[in-house]
């Protein structure tokens, strides 16, 4: 059965989830809490014998902070021999530090098994704002696995997605097809392609390039597509909101499934444990989403698993519903009294677009809804059966642990189990002082579902912020996309509205 | 745009200021690139925040690795990488020359020239030299001798004479290769593969082709001799959309049921092409190679491998095509009704494993229209600073077969130019004289900087060559003694497209730039209608 997924990640965003969620994948691997879940889904053997992810990292230049693209190339600069002629000059960038707690990994690597344990009461490293995702992503990847794309620098994404497309020229086209085929080439049966894609900016064009191009080169099933968005101190609400639409409108002509996760409105309250923690920050607003990734694929991990296909299927009520919705309970008590309830007001969006209200979502969908549970014990199993969403899809996997280095204020707020405290809010004021216990696992509930209100709203959104941006924006033809071309793309979407109707 | 509050006297001064800052933005980025030009030029070691290395001396890359936030700037750095997209050489002549134009208005601009006028001036020249240039170029007999000079003249400018000598051959005899009666140079059958490997530089040219993976089953040959191959874009794994529909099982045993006829279904395929196999190799000897696009899953490759067949999966598309070319038969999406003649034929196919990597060799090819440049350095920014010239090489042999002819170089034939255009600016009338006189100029930063380069003094240079060229020799620099030399003698050319097309766009840029601040108050009348 096809089993092997290869993770797409585009723009800086999404390779921020990814590192989270590469670190969750991580912490499973090879430990014994990983029980029903199947790695070999994700990660390869080279021939030398080391596992690494089946996973393109598309980003910008500069993006890799203080990790070499290169694995193990470290050369000391007096020492390289320029073998050349006449002069030569020597241009040295500011040397970027590794934080200390990528230092630990790197110092703890090589011995197996071992779980990262910190100085008591230490924090992985400053939460001040993290530049980059190498600051704490512990998996190590193939050098084939970095594409670094000319004409972008980190935190300079291209404004628009049309920027995004001229970012692909055909020479960085082949790059990304042929990284691709090389970790196609290892797999030994390809259920399809996962992508992560910063939504909010010109990203979504390189999305469209690359999607396309591998589409064209590996035509296979639909793929699922997360969108990635982020609240940012200096939105433009024109360009994110049309960025946010040129995804949708890619991922419908492409026939992949969309699941839109943004962090864009989220405040304070939205994940309520997490209150102190800054929004604007993208390690902490990547670290939720990354959740949602991995409460989302859990079904394609299993060892008795769906293949990615089978859940595209599923989670399409009607071929034409090419999004879905998330939901998450998060972090959920182990133990629970009552049998599971999808009108929980625990529930949290992580699809804004589609509506914040998961009890608004027509029951009537339910057979093609996906209900992950993670560590949580329900009072009886049967509930589930007797409960209105007997027809859902359930798949329950066992206790994990809190990957580390998951953001630790969030820790403060549960006790050992994963359990709630009490006074959560307070302890995570305090930061958790004298605490003298790591927290060992949470639970998660997930709900992945048709949403036939909220489909059609957000379509029609999408719909007229192109149809908009056609008059404004794109009057007349330019860098290649023209006022037809996207009145087209706005008639996609708008049709895609009426079918969720 | 506050262009609205400045009153008309103010207005003056903001062009005044603007167009310095354009020009200084453009003499900013020419003094970067300045010292990369030329066999002489400074190569350049760039460390990043991680302590990546990259080295190079090109135009094109280093721009690439420059965070350029300047307009201006960035204006440039396009038309850069315009230049090179097109003809893959003369990235930093472009950038030295926009600059240089610019330099040169702003000596009259200051004197109270409207930029019109200077570039009206530019426009003419650029005119004057698109046809004069046809009438220069040296018609040349194309051969294997002038192609290897011309390489090694490119490949010289970014890495070491020796080295370049070494891979001027093995260039020119890629595009030799693939180089076919009545059709384009399609330059993507030549395969650049790098391998990292301790044992230092060695290149040579494989006739076939190198692939970056190998069979995926333990029992399979890794060495086949005479081989039959077969070229084929056929799933063999499971192909979950043909029950697309139909994973909804009533129950196990039905799915079993699915799932042992989807199975039966891939292994057909499979025996189909064993089928083949038996009927074309029998006891004769010989071998046979499976290079399919799809995927092929463990259990096909165990039916294969049993059969003594060596098989690639997921193998590049543009392979397929290079497969077919090189060892001919044509690739077939489809098992059924499978005949020998689909087969191609290569002498040798076997694996190299080099360290974590495994490539499959395949040679001795019927007709090589394909072939791989196999690329082997110490360490990455090695291979990178090697590939990058490699690929340079190949456009500069492939634009001089196309362009049947080539220019004299080393600075020779900017001279020329600046002395045609001194003669037909004689035949300008009014202030575009200037113009066309400062392009000429221009032009001449060129031999300056080459001079520079190698630590002559430029003035001395320059005027020796012009003087050469008033007597009607058509000289260049001789880098090692500053002295005029005969370039066509000593072989140093530069490629006609090349010259050609970084005449039009950097007068066409500069043009833009200049007139910058009039478009911006033209918009702004247009916005007042
Ligand atoms: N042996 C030589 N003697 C003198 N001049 C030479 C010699 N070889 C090359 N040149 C000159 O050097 C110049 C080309 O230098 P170089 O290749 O560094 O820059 P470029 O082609 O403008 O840009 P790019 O970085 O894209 O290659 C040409 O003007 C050429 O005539
Ligand atoms: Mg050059």
């Amino acid at each position: 059965m096809g089993r092997d997924l290869i993770v797409v990640q585009i723009g800086s965003l999404a390779n921020f989830v990814g590192a989270h969620y590469w670190n969750f994948q991580n912490e499973l691997f090879g430990s014994a809490f990983g029980g029903d879940l199947s790695p070999e889904s994700l990660y390869s053997e080279s021939l030398g014998g080391s596992y690494r992810p089946r996973a393109l990292l598309i980003d910008s230049k500069g993006s890799l902070g203080s990790r070499p693209q290169y694995h193990g190339s470290h050369q000391h600069v007096e020492r390289v021999d320029l073998s050349w002629g006449g002069a030569s000059s020597i241009h040295v960038q500011e040397r970027i530090e590794p934080t200390e707690f990528m230092k630990s990994v790197e110092e703890e690597a090589g011995v197996e098994g071992t779980n990262l344990r910190l100085p008591e009461g230490e924090l992985p490293f400053s939460e001040e704002f993290l530049a980059y995702w190498t600051d704490y992503c512990k998996e190590v990847f193939s050098d084939r696995s970095y594409l670094q794309l000319d004409g972008t620098f980190h935190g300079r994404p291209p404004a628009l997605f049309t920027n995004g497309q001229e970012l692909v020229t055909a020479e960085r086209e082949d790059d990304i097809v042929d990284a691709f085929r090389w970790q196609a080439e290892q797999c030994d049966n390809l259920s399809g392609v996962m992508t992560l894609c910063e939504s909010d900016t010109g990203y979504t064009g390189v999305a469209d390039s690359v999607l396309t191009a591998l589409k064209d080169e590996f035509p296979g099933p639909p793929g699922v597509t997360f969108g990635c968005g982020q609240r940012r101190r200096s939105p433009s609400k024109l360009q994110s909101g049309l960025n946010d639409a040129w995804l949708a409108a890619v991922c419908a002509r492409l026939d992949q499934h969309l699941i839109p996760f943004s962090a864009t409105q989220w405040d304070a309250n939205t994940f309520q444990h997490f209150n102190l923690v800054d929004v604007f920050n993208p390690y902490y607003s990547s670290s939720t989403l990354a959740v949602g990734v991995e409460m989302a694929s859990l079904p394609l991990r299993k060892k008795e698993q769906m293949s990615l296909l089978e859940l595209v299927d599923r989670l399409r009520t009607r071929p034409s519903w090419k999004v879905s919705r998330a939901d998450l309970i998060f972090p959920m008590r182990l133990q629970q009294d009552s049998p599971l309830d999808l009108a929980s007001p625990a529930f949290r969006s992580l699809t804004p677009s589609l509506g914040s209200d998961l009890s608004a979502v027509d029951s009537r969908s339910y057979q093609s809804t996906v209900i992950c549970s993670r560590g949580v014990a329900f009072p009886s199993n049967e509930d589930f059966a007797e409960s209105e969403c007997s027809e859902a899809s359930i798949i329950k996997s066992s206790v994990l642990p809190i990957p580390v280095p998951f953001p630790h204020r969030f820790s403060a707020a549960v006790d050992r189990d994963g359990n709630f405290l009490d006074n959560a809010a307070s302890a995570l004021r305090m930061k958790a002082k004298g605490k003298d216990f790591e927290c060992e696992s949470c639970g998660v509930l997930s709900v992945l579902s048709a949403d036939a209100k909220g489909g059609h709203q957000a379509a029609s959104n999408w719909s007229r912020e192109l149809r908009m941006a056609s008059k404004k924006i794109f009057p007349s033809s330019s860098a290649g996309i023209d006022h037809a071309y996207m009145l087209e793309t706005s008639e996609l979407l708008s049709d895609m509205a009426t079918d969720f109707e | 745009m506050s262009v609205q509050l400045i009153n008309p006297g103010a207005e003056v001064t903001r062009r005044g200021l603007a167009l310095h800052t354009t020009i200084s933005a453009a003499k900013g980025l020419q003094d970067v690139l300045r010292s990369n030009l030329g066999p002489k030029g400074t190569i350049k070691m760039l460390v990043s925040g991680a302590g990546d290395i990259k080295i190079t001396k090109d135009g094109n890359v280093l721009l690439n690795e420059m965070q350029i936030q300047n307009p201006t700037a960035s204006m440039i750095a396009r038309t850069a990488t315009a230049q090179d997209d097109v003809c893959g050489d003369g990235t930093t002549s472009t950038v030295l020359i926009i600059g240089e134009l610019l330099k040169q208005a702003e000596r009259y601009l200051v004197e109270g020239l409207h930029p019109r006028s200077v570039t009206d001036g530019f426009d003419l020249a650029r005119e004057e030299l698109s046809r004069w240039i046809d009438e220069t170029a040296l018609e040349r007999k194309i051969d294997r001798e002038l192609l290897v000079e011309i390489a090694r003249c490119s490949l010289a400018t970014k890495v070491v004479s020796d080295f370049a000598t070494v891979l001027s051959e093995i260039v020119t005899d890629a595009v030799l290769t693939i180089q076919r009666e009545g059709q384009p140079l399609d330059l993507h059958m030549v395969e650049i593969m790098a391998m990292e490997h301790r044992t230092s530089k060695e290149s040579r040219l494989v006739k076939g082709l190198v692939l970056d993976h190998g069979g995926r089953h333990p029992d399979m040959p890794k060495k086949v001799t005479d081989a039959f191959i077969l070229t084929c874009n056929v799933g063999l794994e499971y192909e979950k959309s043909e029950v697309q529909a139909g994973f909804f099982y009533s129950n196990a045993e039905q799915r079993e049921k699915l799932l042992e006829a989807e199975r039966q279904a891939v292994d057909d395929k499979v025996n189909k092409i064993i089928a083949l196999k038996k009927q074309v190799c029998d006891d004769s000897g010989k071998g046979f190679v499976v290079m399919n696009q799809k995927g092929i899953d463990p259990n096909s490759l165990d039916l294969l491998a049993r059969e003594g067949i060596l098989a690639l999966r997921r193998a590049k598309r543009r392979n397929m095509e290079r497969l077919t070319l090189a060892c001919g038969g044509v690739a077939v999406n489809s098992v059924d009704h499978l005949t020998p003649d689909v087969l191609g034929f290569a002498g040798v196919v076997y694996e190299q494993v080099l360290g974590d990597d495994k490539f499959t060799f395949v040679e001795e090819v019927e007709n090589p229209y394909s072939c791989t440049i196999m690329l082997k350095g110490p360490n990455r920014h090695t291979i990178v600073q090697v590939r990058d010239a490699i690929r340079d090489g190949l456009r500069a042999v492939k634009n001089t077969i196309e362009d049947g002819r080539v220019l004299p170089g080393a600075g020779a034939f900017e001279v020329s130019a600046w002395k045609h255009l001194q003669e037909y600016s004689k035949t300008v009338s009014g202030k575009a004289k200037i113009g066309v006189l400062a392009y000429g100029d221009a032009l001449l930063v060129i031999p300056k900087t080459l001079a520079q380069n190698c630590g002559f003094d430029q003035q001395d240079a320059i005027i020796k060559l012009q003087e050469e060229h008033i007597k009607g020799n058509v000289v260049g620099l001789d880098l090692a003694s500053g002295e005029p030399m005969d370039p066509v003698a000593t072989a140093v050319f530069d490629g006609y497209t090349v010259k050609k097309q970084l005449i039009g766009l950097s007068s066409v840029i500069a043009t833009q730039l200049l007139l910058v601040d009039e478009i911006l108050r033209a918009g702004r009348d247009v916005n007042k209608q």
